[in-house]
């Protein structure tokens, strides 16, 4: 098999792709090692954690004029609070979420190297190129939505455990940037094979 | 859809034809406007298809049909 895009790379394609690569491997070893430090040092220090809505106490207005520009003084912040004694069960589930969520990232990362390695070795539109793109869509899309789920769930749970108390509320979140890049992926993967047909095609076409 | 081991019946007469006419690979590269490389496929039977317009400006250039340019070999054997 030729290895026709291999051919067609420049030294500065070469170095960009070889960057790329090199960037997203050691991304996507930190963020492996950054979520084992944020999801293990909490529970370490026997704290978990929970998404929640929170009314913050405000620091007092300036003295000034008691006319036009102000705070109000009642709005809630989405924000993550750290608690003790929360249910274990809540527990594991953010400490899911945020597996999930950098899984994903990690996951869209280790897919770009993939690509770019692939791209480097020849051919980029070969049915082999199809696993990394699967990767990227997997984390771009299912990693976001999973880890949404879960929190909203600790949300809800936590602030029930809680006793519903006022000046707290659950939050729920949902990214549709997530479905839209995971469209984009799928399409792209659609492309990829139509394009390995066409390259195939191609091959010994004079 | 032919067997991709079937391409190998087909050989091309491209040899042939240019020793016969004097010509060499070169000028029949520039007489065409298909690069060395590919004329080179074609030549030594490596090529997997032909465009038409490269098969028409072939046959001008050689002054020859599409047949005079391809052999096809029996079954079980190359071209």
């Amino acid at each position: 098999m030729t290895a026709q895009t291999a051919r067609v790379l420049s030294r500065t394609d070469r170095a960009v792709l070889r960057l790329v690569q090199i960037a997203a491997w050691v991304g996507a070893a930190l963020t492996a090692v950054t979520t084992a430090l944020n999801a293990t040092l909490p529970l370490l220090q026997g704290m978990g954690a929970a998404p929640l809505l929170v009314q913050p106490e405000l620091p007092e207005p300036l003295a000034g004029p008691t006319e036009g520009i102000a705070v109000v003084s009642t709005q809630s912040l989405d924000t993550v609070v750290f608690l003790t004694g929360q249910p274990t069960h809540l527990t594991l589930a953010m400490v899911a979420a945020l597996v999930a969520r950098s899984a994903g990232v990690a996951l869209v990362l280790v897919g770009i190297a993939m690509l770019a390695g692939r791209l480097l070795r020849g051919r980029a539109f070969l049915q082999a190129a199809q696993l990394p793109l699967a990767l990227v869509l997997i984390g771009a899309a299912a990693g976001p939505i999973v880890a949404d789920a879960l929190e909203g769930w600790v949300s809800m749970g936590t602030w029930q455990a809680m006793g519903t108390p006022a000046g707290y509320g659950a939050v729920a979140a949902f990214n549709p940037a997530a479905i839209f890049f995971g469209l984009v992926v799928a399409t792209l993967m659609t492309v990829f094979r139509v394009a390995d047909r066409a390259e195939r095609d191609a091959d010994g076409l004079v | 859809m032919p067997a991709e081991e079937d391409l190998s019946r087909l050989h091309c007469r491209l040899d042939e034809l240019l020793e016969s006419r004097g010509m060499t690979l070169t000028a029949l590269a520039e007489a065409v406007g298909v690069s060395l490389v590919n004329l080179s496929v074609l030549k030594n039977d490596r090529a997997r298809a032909i465009r038409f317009s490269t098969l028409i400006a072939l046959c001008d250039a050689l002054e020859c049909q599409p047949g005079d340019l391809f052999t096809v070999g029996a079954h079980g054997t190359q071209g």
